[in-house]
């Protein structure tokens, strides 16, 4: 079995412009230097390519991201031109003026230049004055509180996954559409993400959506994205940016933004209750579920006799639609049956986590631990949860 | 000291009174940055149960220590070692009574208002550094206090008391503003 | 030409004990440049255990957890135990030698400030033995930092960097003193090298900027072990005190860190142009700009934090503006050459090479004052490459420009030229190799501080071309340490003034004698000893004047002709007390290390005081200068 950490793009982008292949290994160590610039120059062509780099800030693919993109292109337009100029003056000045055999004459000593000086001082004050401006103007949008038809998602950062919560989603039962490390948003609309983190700093950042932004414990910060109606279907990775200890590589999260309708349905659905199962695997699966993962975990299921209620403890992600989730363990893995038979096998054997340093009372959670089921009863879990669509 | 050296060589007073004013300006950021930290945090709130009366007993003492630190530098430059001895000696029992003073404080201010509170935290953060401060300056009023009995203090040294006295009167005045921030405001 | 290789004229100059006790402001600048050298390669081993971990996606050569010690040494150690003593090393030697002096202000405090920087940085190491090294990064983000009590890691962080920090605050105190007192008659403010003058600004940034964070790692220190409450959010602390009061010390430390480099390069390009420094007062002054404005651009680090636009807007401005004073210095330094006659020894090869990487890192510098870009930047490989364009590419090869122009003044020896060349070469393909890829990198989106990354995310490639270049500097480094043993031992003697010098270093012999000087020297301009050899023809063009006669200092200075004057001269003794002393500081740290186990813990600080209260009080009781022997 691969357990090997993998990014899959969850959607496959048809007709997509980015059809570089990569050169073929070839075993002539000599034609290794010629290989390494075709990569080079292979790798620079595939920067635009949101397939091959899904997490890329250079791909914007929001309204906001478009903003900063167009404003870093100003930026970079101007540092290049900065950058060569001053290179060209320099390498200019040592071939101009290298010291050469036979020639025995000193130089000029040349103290200074004030009316030089004003002007390289003046230059990049002038600048930095023009770049200054639109940089303020894109601040401020950015920063403006959202207005109009907005989407309100509460995110709340936790060692180490993202818990995503929709307060004007709610359900008959006044239970808001909770969920976790797979983040839905309409495409064309405006989602502000309210967060906070329980625990330590971390940073929220998918790349193509939004600059990121810190969840710091005790504060509200908010973020804005605007996905293209064009990035519709797509799945978009991100993760989290502030380093917060063992699994820090490892909170990762998935944005998928979708058509409105299918985000409506998808809504719909997720605010329906798991069904607790009559029989087969799935059923024992439930007794060990109330026995055990209730102890973190929380769901809301419909009892064989149709009430509906809420059972276990919200310290972990919510699990009532886990079998709907393309990943997990924060969205390192995909959701297949193998892998969740490991998970529970063995979390830390999957990510870097420090369970043993839990301590409920005091609202520490560092992971998941390893709870030492058996093979069966962790089979019968798998087929609880992977029933629970 | 040979010519070549006098002449560069500045006299060590000069030196080491420069070199206090640095350590000294170093040292008022240090403070600084304490104050603007309680600031920052609980803006003007401030424990009810902190001692006011015991914060003017304090002052009073560290203005009285600062006095007759100014006294000893003054008999030290004047020449006059017996003097200047027994004002070290007041403005070291001074200070003496002034920590233990604060000992009283803290074991009272522990039950009202213990170091797991957000004013607590600052209160014994501030005035601990403080009379760490003072302690040290204790320690330099005592060695000078031990020098000069033993007469290793010569007519060159002054700059050695002006200095101890310059430190000892920069930890008082630290000690005002921490009296303004933690028990007036 | 007389080589002087002789050593001082007083008794006990060799030996074990003769280094524990010394005062001698170069020989603490050579111990400062011995250790700092071996933690360079200490702290590069870590690093090159980074790349390789990250050479292929779900690298499984570290664990999480040893990499994340790792990459936290690796930023500890390179600030503090490479780069800020590297500097000290240069600034310890070479400062009283440009100002005309015999001596530092404080030589026991300087000694100190050496033994308790040492000691420090080998308690720090220590805790690789006792339960891990510091795991929150380098920059300790509260409330990560104080999270787990049970781990006495960020324990050792917190003790450790104080004591780092007050070591630096003693250095810095010397060195104003020096430069303020003890300057050679004539040599006024704007008559200093420019060297000297970044000494003064990074200075003045320590003494002020070393309380700051002397306060947040005491609550670091309090909130961990006695229960105080400033960082922690659920009780009225608050997370971000702590990043206003990391930065407010780290922004002026990144200037620490560069503004001697920048000093250095202004010394070597007119000795190797054979020109003056183009604008010297220009660069004089952009060096105080940039020291001033260092200290408000703080929370330009903070752009992610949630500080509010308007706050964003302010510190955004401000940081484009320190891209004028550094961009005038550049501008300097292309003039410098502009029309001189370049001598490309390594020396000046380095010191072009550091202008090069210095612009890339300066202008992805004013990408983050583009506050919306910065939201893309921040805490992404973008970061890691831009701060190593300054600090290595600019920094480090100014430090390396530095080894091969001063080497022949430490040990009256060359390095070897032409396997310095190498070295460059090969430095600067391997660095722009590393660091390069990580630009692009964080544009693509990896965060920095992970220590894998998953297939597909477009990563893999420019990892492992990172990856190679890091091991091609390793090589040069390799080279570099080669040519320092090999040049020590049998390097070609090198007289007084080997490069044609223009400051008052080159008058003295290499080595130069304790006491620095026979003479000390009248001043009358900014390079002095370029006009004691000097004049100018009609069309402005450098003549040698006929025979070195004017002023006071003969340019050679024969090892054996120091002899009589050296007696005359009294230089302060050696004295032990200030290793005991930094020992006794360091004790009490440790002490309050091992707060949590109170046995351990009062033991230590109990001796630790004791430790230091007999240093200090020696100290205190001895004489400057004791009688002749």
């Amino acid at each position: 079995m691969d357990l090997r950490v993998l990014y899959h793009p969850g959607v496959v982008v048809h007709g997509s412009r980015c059809d570089v292949k990569l050169p073929r290994r070839k075993p002539s160590p000599r034609r290794s230097a010629v290989r390494l610039v075709l990569l080079v120059v292979a790798a620079v062509a595939l920067a635009s390519c949101s397939s091959v780099l899904p997490q890329s800030s250079l791909n914007p693919k929001s309204v906001e991201t478009q903003k900063i993109d167009e404003l870093w292109r100003l930026v970079l337009g101007i540092a290049t031109f900065i950058f060569v100029a001053v290179q060209l003056a320099l390498v200019v000045s040592i071939v101009k003026w290298r010291s050469r055999e036979g020639d025995d004459t000193e130089p000029r000593q040349i103290h200074g230049n004030t009316r030089l000086e004003i002007v390289w001082t003046l230059i990049p004050a002038v600048i930095l004055a023009v770049v200054a401006v639109p940089t303020l103007r894109t601040l401020f949008e950015l920063r403006a509180p959202a207005e109009g038809d907005v989407l309100r998602v509460k995110v709340t950062g936790h060692q180490w996954w993202w818990e995503f919560e929709y307060p004007d989603i709610v359900g008959p039962d006044g239970r808001p559409l909770v969920t976790a490390n797979e983040l839905h948003i309409p495409a064309g609309k405006t989602t502000e993400l309210e967060m906070t983190s329980v625990d330590v700093i971390h940073s929220f950042w998918v790349p193509p959506l939004a600059g990121k932004r810190d969840l710091v414990p005790g504060r509200l910060t908010y973020l804005k994205l605007t996905p293209l109606e064009s990035a519709a279907g797509e799945v978009i990775p991100g993760q989290c940016a502030e380093y917060c200890w063992l699994g820090h590589a490892d909170m990762r999260f998935r944005v998928f933004v979708d058509a409105p309708a299918d985000f409506d349905a998808w809504a719909a659905a997720q605010l329906e209750p798991a069904q607790v199962p009559t029989e087969g695997p799935a059923a024992a699966g439930f007794e060990t579920f109330m026995g055990t993962c209730t102890a973190c975990h929380q769901a809301k299921v419909a009892n064989p006799d149709g009430t509906v209620e809420v059972v276990g403890t919200r310290i972990g992600p919510d699990l009532t639609h886990f079998g709907s989730r393309a990943t997990l363990g924060a969205a390192i893995l995909e959701n297949t049956d193998e892998h969740l038979r490991a998970w529970i096998d063995d979390p830390s054997q999957l990510k870097a986590m420090a369970p043993e340093l839990n301590d409920l009372q005091a609202g520490r959670v560092l992971g998941m631990p390893d709870y030492g089921l058996t093979p069966q009863q962790i089979s019968e879990l798998v087929a609880l949860l992977q029933s629970w669509k | 000291m040979t010519v070549h050296g006098a002449a560069h060589h500045p006299p060590y007073a000069e030196l080491h009174r420069f070199g206090l004013r640095l350590f000294i300006a170093s040292e008022a950021f240090l403070f600084g940055v304490l104050f603007a930290a309680r600031f920052y945090l609980l803006g003007f709130e401030r424990a009810e149960a902190v001692n006011v009366t015991l914060g003017v007993v304090l002052t009073i003492i560290l203005l009285t220590a600062t006095w007759s630190s100014h006294r000893a530098a003054a008999a030290a430059r004047a020449g006059d070692r017996g003097a200047m001895q027994g004002q070290l000696l007041l403005t070291m029992a001074l200070g003496v009574l002034f920590l233990a003073l604060v000992v009283v404080e803290w074991s009272a201010g522990f039950r009202e208002f213990p170091i797991s509170t957000p004013y607590g935290s600052i209160f014994y953060l501030i005035t601990g550094t403080h009379s760490l401060h003072l302690l040290i300056g204790l320690f330099v009023l005592a060695s000078l206090f031990l020098q000069a009995r033993r007469g290793r203090l010569g007519e060159g040294d002054v700059w050695k008391v002006e200095g101890g006295v310059a430190y000892w009167q920069f930890v008082d005045v630290v000690w005002l503003f921490v009296f303004t921030i933690l028990y007036v405001l | 030409m007389a080589v002087a290789t002789t050593t001082a004229p007083t008794a006990s100059t060799s030996g074990l004990w003769s280094w524990i006790t010394t005062v001698d402001h170069k020989r603490i600048g050579i111990m400062y440049a011995v250790s700092a050298f071996v933690f360079f390669l200490v702290g590069g081993t870590e690093a090159l255990l980074i790349r390789l971990q990250l050479a292929t996606p779900n690298g499984t050569l570290l664990s999480a957890d040893a990499y994340n010690q790792l990459f936290t040494m690796h930023g500890l150690t390179m600030v503090f135990a490479v780069i800020m003593p590297i500097a000290a090393a240069y600034q310890n030697y070479f400062v009283p030698l440009q100002i005309g002096a015999r001596d530092v202000a404080f030589p026991r405090l300087n000694a100190f400030a050496f033994w308790l920087f040492l000691f420090s940085a080998l308690f720090l190491y220590s805790s690789f033995v006792v339960g891990g090294a510091p795991d929150g990064a380098w920059v300790g983000y509260a409330p990560l930092s104080t999270q787990l009590k049970e781990f006495i890691r960020m324990d050792y962080y917190a003790i450790g960097a104080q004591l780092l920090g007050v070591a630096s605050l003693a250095g810095s105190v010397n060195f104003i003193a020096t430069i303020f007192t003890m300057r050679a008659p004539g040599m006024t403010l704007l008559r200093m090298p420019v060297f000297t003058w970044m000494t003064v600004v990074t200075s003045f940034l320590l003494l002020l900027s070393l309380p700051v964070i002397g306060v947040g790692l005491w609550q670091i220190l309090f909130d961990r072990n006695f229960g105080t409450l400033f960082y922690a959010a659920q009780a009225q602390g608050d997370p971000l005190l702590w990043q206003h009061l990391f930065w407010i010390f780290g922004h002026p430390e990144v200037y620490v860190l560069i503004l001697p480099a920048m000093g250095i390069v202004s010394e070597i390009l007119p000795v190797f142009s054979r020109k003056p420094l183009f604008g010297y007062a220009f660069v004089v002054f952009s060096g105080i700009a940039i020291g001033f404005l260092g200290f408000g651009v703080w929370a330009h680090h903070m752009f992610t934090a949630g500080l509010g636009p308007v706050a964003e807007a302010g510190f955004g401005l401000a940081t484009m503006l320190i891209a004028i004073p550094t961009g005038v210095k550049i501008f300097n330094w292309i003039g410098t050459t502009w029309g001189g006659k370049l001598r490309l020894t390594t020396a000046m090869l380095f010191s072009l090479g550091f202008i090069a990487m210095f612009v890339i890192g300066g202008l992805s510098g004013v990408t983050h004052s583009i506050v919306p870009a910065d939201t893309q930047q921040h805490d992404s490989y973008y970061i890691v490459a831009h701060f190593h364009y300054v600090l290595f590419g600019g920094a480090v090869f100014g430090y390396m420009a530095g080894i091969y122009y001063w080497f022949p003044k430490w040990t009256g020896r060359f390095l070897d030229e032409k396997l310095g060349k190498v070295q460059f070469w090969i430095t600067f393909v391997g660095f722009n190799l590393t660091f390069a890829p990580m630009h692009i990198l964080g544009l693509d989106g990896m965060p920095r501080r992970t220590y894998r990354y998953p297939e597909g995310l477009g990563f893999e490639f420019w990892n492992l071309l990172a990856t190679i270049g890091s091991f091609l500097i390793a090589l040069g480094v390799l080279l570099l340490l080669i040519n320092l043993v090999k040049s020590y031992r049998k390097g070609a003697p090198a007289p007084a003034d080997p490069w044609d010098g223009r400051t008052l270093e080159w008058t003295t012999s290499s080595p130069p004698p304790v006491h620095n000087f026979d003479e000390i020297p009248v001043v009358h301009h900014v390079d002095d000893f370029w006009y004691r050899k000097y004049g100018v023809d009609e069309e402005g063009r450098a003549v040698r004047v006929p025979e070195v006669t004017g002023g006071t200092v003969e340019v050679e200075v024969g090892g054996e002709d120091h002899g009589e004057a050296g007696h005359d001269i009294h230089m302060p003794s050696p004295s032990y007390f200030p290793i005991i002393a930094a020992a006794g500081v360091v004790v009490i740290g440790a002490g309050l290390t091992f707060s949590s186990t109170p046995l351990v813990g009062f033991t230590l600080l109990g001796l630790g005081v004791i430790v230091t209260l007999w240093g200090l009080m020696g100290w205190a009781g001895e004489p400057i200068t004791k009688e002749a022997h």
